[in-house]
């Protein structure tokens, strides 16, 4: 119970910092994507509350619907979005078969997580992980091979790169649970997917000032 | 058992004939006020179909069910309003927080027709709470969709997004609830708060802002 707790007060607590952070710079620029960021954040930390909560207060009955992902898949629909907002025409119409791993690793993954769970929250969250995945491996690929790449543009779409893998491994390794305590390896890459969603917020901030 | 839709019909009778009385310049008020009252009427009966279709006891009820039906019942006659009559940014924040007004109104008074209105106290942290609690789901709303709507790239995911929000504040206000004891007067308590810290940041920024909308 105990490193549970502590892992979704540190989620809330970054996603929270990083909604006002947010907010500060819109108020201070007015640029777009830091509104789309305070969204992101401000999904990601209600979910966390709700989740944190959810687990302190309710102990003797098992979740028959997650409230909590509907906020999860808001905020990766916030991500997508901020991915759109960031990326420029010639980044767009980019070609590269690289972009391909995107379905390779996202299709099966999905099929698995049907396989033990809900079909329509999977098949959901697998669209947009694959949506995801894609655009920023093209971005990434993309702003790499330029000689003045934006280095906050590249750095995003790697850390959506590392957010999206990172996820991934948590859902991997919540199945079989492996018990509330820290040698469980959950804990570690939720901390991990955390760190990630927080880097975000400099590397938006680089990329929106190039 | 409840007579919710006798209840429904004895308080908006009244103000139907106000309604038609007061003439077209305040329909449009009355009318947002009755689809919130219609919207919690239609949230208790679909509430209860889906407790009974998943077999959930009252706590998954409260904290799983009912945040997701309300907001999105709550949500549809303003999609209806935003999609058929296309309206200007100005009359939108009015229209929600009046839909919400009456839905938390139309809750409240099922409440008392269940629970009884003895204790004067409780039911006055309980109708603020309330009260503030779905004015609050309605002003992130509300606020949002005034911003969303004027981008079309935004549409979609930014109407999902303010749902995702509205059913997370719902969510942890109704799990506070069903906790009960103490931690119920901070479910109250919260909503409230967070509203007047809401006008007060109002009032000190939006001037700053040259009055700009957010």
């Amino acid at each position: 119970m105990i490193p549970e707790t502590i892992d979704n007060f540190s989620q809330f607590s970054a996603a929270l910092l990083g909604s006002a952070v947010s907010g500060i710079l819109y108020l201070k620029d007015r640029r777009q994507p830091y509104f789309v960021l305070i969204c992101f954040y401000g999904c990601y930390a209600l979910a966390s509350l709700y989740w944190m909560l959810y687990t302190i207060l309710i102990t003797d009955e098992p979740p028959m619907f997650y409230v909590a992902d509907i906020g999860w898949i808001a905020c990766y629909l916030f991500l997508y979005l901020l991915q759109a907002f960031l990326s420029r025409p010639e980044e767009r119409s980019f070609r590269c078969r690289l972009t391909w791993l995107a379905p390779l690793n996202v299709i099966p993954l999905t099929l698995y997580y049907i396989s033990i769970g809900n079909l329509v929250y999977n098949l959901i969250v697998g669209v947009i992980m694959l949506l995801l995945l894609r655009r920023s491996l093209r971005g990434f690929i993309y702003w790499g091979g330029q000689a003045d790449g934006a280095r906050g543009l590249r750095a995003f779409h790697l850390l959506v790169i590392a957010f999206v893998v990172l996820e991934n491994c948590l859902w991997l390794s919540s199945y079989p649970w492996r018990g509330d305590t820290w040698s469980n390896p959950y804990f570690w890459i939720d901390f991990a997917v955390t760190a990630s969603s927080v880097s975000m917020l400099p590397a938006v901030r680089k990329a929106v000032s190039e | 058992m409840t007579y919710i839709e006798n209840v429904f019909v004895c308080v908006s009778a009244p103000l139907l004939v106000t309604a038609l009385c007061m003439g077209r310049r305040y329909l449009h008020l009355f009318l947002f006020l009755f689809a919130g009252m219609a919207s919690c009427l239609l949230s208790a009966y679909i509430n209860t179909f889906f407790a009974a279709v998943f077999g959930a006891s009252a706590v998954q009820a409260t904290v799983e069910i009912a945040p997701v039906v309300e907001e999105v019942m709550k949500l549809l006659p303003l999609l209806f309003y935003l999609l058929v009559f296309e309206p200007a940014p100005e009359p939108i924040r009015p229209a929600v927080l009046t839909i919400a007004a009456g839905f938390a109104t139309f809750e409240n008074i099922c409440y008392l027709v269940q629970n009884g209105a003895e204790n004067f106290t409780f039911l006055l942290v309980r109708g603020f709470g309330t009260g503030a609690m779905h004015i609050l789901c309605g002003a992130v709303i509300g606020y949002g969709l005034v911003y969303v709507w004027r981008r079309t790239w935004l549409k979609f995911t930014g109407t999902f997004g303010l749902l995702g929000v509205s059913i997370g504040l719902h969510g942890i206000y109704n799990l506070l609830i069903a906790y009960e004891g103490g931690v119920q007067y901070v479910a109250y308590l919260l909503p409230t708060v967070i509203v007047l810290l809401g006008l007060l940041a109002g009032k000190l920024f939006l001037p700053r802002l040259g009055g700009k909308d957010v």
